[in-house]
């Protein structure tokens, strides 16, 4: 890992890890909504 | 059991003793983690039905009370799907997916240790409500309210928070495995050279990161209903518990896509291997898998075509639902057209492949008579769904599972399974199991209801009949860990090619596979 990385990867691997805690939290909250 | 993936490498080996195993962030030690847990929620569920089996060996109440076997079912069902057949999977792809894109380990190794450890003490948690008073849950694996809020055991909300828990788990798995996949393959590695079995762990990754805080969001519906006065789902406060359903299924139907698509992926990593071809039509199976993905989110109700809903309703869902065999189709069409003049061999993992071909499709074919609303209206409720949901969940997912143990297991533990011993579990594992599904349609046709100890005197012959192939099935996968024990132990040394016709990273390095692999990557033209 850590001979195979630099900023950038690292930067889009934030990016991915961030993008996809959303989309969980985005369907969780949802989940909610249809209520409504 | 520390034999089986410490190695001597030229960097480090495994670190020794327990705290390895708890501290552990290395990929491999994770699989093998996940996959004993799944190994033994599996036996764990198994006894579960061996219980059921027992009193549905003869009509009358025999063995346990109606609570109880309640109870038998529900924890049967969740202890397979969440304890056993999920973990199991990832398990698999923990091992698999870093060597077969030639990475150096999954993309967050801390996070993937804490996915592992949530389990136990979820398991733990589901298993205690048994010594709770009240009982264990007894509603039935897919907790309908109100059974599950205004008129469920007390323990009920230990069952919540292991919800709770084994989705966090999985959350955090499927991102991490989405992060791997797209960010840790080797150069020249893109997406369309990626084996299947790591396709379609990518896909369903997406499935689970989709579905699980749906999950979580009905639970903690229930948990409000119970202890703090909502009335989500309590018709008495304004809610509506047919709402359930609905937040329910839209987990309920992609989860069986998260426990069937990595098997897809297996199964298109074996048959060509013993087939000595390229797998026929590569790109159309990524396109199915991705396509059955997608469609399974927009047929959830078809599970509630008999709580009323409009027939345009049913209409919608049904063809919708018939659509998905289009797709899936199209990948037993290629697993048969890249066997078709291969040159093949019928080795152990090709057999337990072989069987998920055909054996599957029965649930498969099963499964498009109850999409057919009309049709699903004397099916529903009924043994007959229990025989089509176990064809493709235990000839389904399962048989990938122990198909892929065979298959990689020369890989993991640097020996040989005994193909005699192999074989001989196979073929009492495909007789008795289907001794023990088969006769659950006739049962099911003939109108013999699911989630009861007792039944009328017509459906006594071939309960008695499934209930001897459970028995018999039950038995194999002891005599199974009587194989894998004996292979982790010794055997015939495995080369790193291990199969003549396996091609992909993973038989490129060393059997047993290094601890550390790939710190240099490889690269793929």
């Amino acid at each position: 890992m850590a001979e195979q990385g630099n900023r950038q990867q690292s930067t889009r691997m934030v990016v991915t890890i961030v993008l996809l805690v959303l989309l969980a939290l985005g369907f969780f909250a949802a989940s909610f909504f249809v209520l409504t | 059991m520390s034999t089986a993936t410490a190695h001597d490498d030229h960097h480090h080996g495994a670190p020794k003793g327990l705290m390895r195993w708890v501290t552990t962030t290395n990929h491999k030690d994770i699989g093998t983690l996940y996959l004993l847990f799944a190994f033994t929620m599996l036996l764990v569920g198994g006894a579960f039905a061996m219980v059921i089996r027992a009193e549905l060996f003869q009509p009358g109440l025999q063995i346990v009370d109606p609570h109880f076997f309640n109870s038998m079912t529900t924890m049967h069902g969740l202890i397979m799907v969440f304890g056993a057949i999920m973990p199991g999977m990832v398990g698999l792809a923990n091992w698999q997916i870093p060597m077969m894109i030639g990475a150096p380990d999954m993309a967050l190794p801390r996070m993937n240790n804490w996915s592992f450890w949530i389990l136990p003490f979820a398991g733990t948690m589901l298993l205690s409500t048994f010594f709770m008073e009240g009982g264990a849950p007894a509603f039935g694996w897919t907790f309908y309210a109100p059974l599950s809020t205004t008129f469920a055991p007390d323990s009920t909300d230990f069952f919540i928070f292991a919800v709770h828990m084994l989705g966090f788990s999985s959350i955090m798995g499927a991102i991490n495995i989405i992060a791997t996949v797209l960010n840790m393959r080797a150069p020249g590695m893109t997406l369309m050279k990626m084996p299947l079995f790591v396709w379609t762990w990518f896909i369903t990754a997406f499935l689970l990161i989709a579905v699980m805080p749906v999950l979580a969001g009905a639970v903690t519906m229930m948990l409000t209903d119970r202890n703090f006065g909502t009335s989500f789902f309590n018709a008495a406060g304004g809610g509506d518990p047919v709402l359930f359903q609905h937040v329910f299924w839209f987990f309920g139907h992609p989860e069986v896509y998260i426990m069937i698509l990595p098997a897809f992926g297996v199964i298109s990593e074996i048959i060509p291997t013993f087939a000595r071809k390229k797998l026929f039509g590569y790109s159309s199976m990524v396109y199915a898998t991705a396509s059955i993905a997608f469609l399974s989110f927009i047929v959830y109700a078809h599970h509630m075509f008999t709580t009323g809903m409009p027939v345009a309703g049913e209409l919608y869902f049904m063809y919708a639902t018939v659509l998905i065999a289009v797709p899936t189709a199209v990948k037993v069409f290629n697993w048969t057209a890249t066997m078709w003049r291969g040159s093949m061999t019928f080795e152990t993992p090709m057999l337990w492949a072989i069987a998920f071909v055909f054996l599957f499709t029965i649930g498969g074919f099963t499964g498009l008579m109850m999409g057919v609303a009309p049709s699903d209206m004397q099916y529903h409720d009924t043994y007959f769904i229990v025989a089509h949901f176990h064809y493709v969940l235990v000839t389904g997912a399962l048989f990938a599972i122990i198909a892929a143990a065979y298959y990689w297991l020369p890989k993991w533990t640097g020996h040989m399974v005994d193909e005699r011993l192999g074989k001989i579990h196979f073929w009492w594992s495909v007789i008795s199991v289907n001794v023990l599904f088969f006769p659950q349609h006739f049962i099911g046709l003939a109108g013999m209801p699911r989630r009861i100890p007792d039944y009328s005197l017509q459906f006594a012959d071939w309960n008695m009949v499934s209930s001897i192939g459970g028995f018999a099935f039950g038995l194999a996968q002891v005599f199974f860990i009587y194989v894998l024990v004996k292979t982790i132990r010794g055997g015939e040394k495995a080369t790193g090619q291990v199969w003549e016709g396996a091609h992909g990273l993973e038989w490129t390095v060393p059997s047993p596979a290094p601890y550390h692999t790939f710190e240099t990557a490889p690269v793929i033209r």
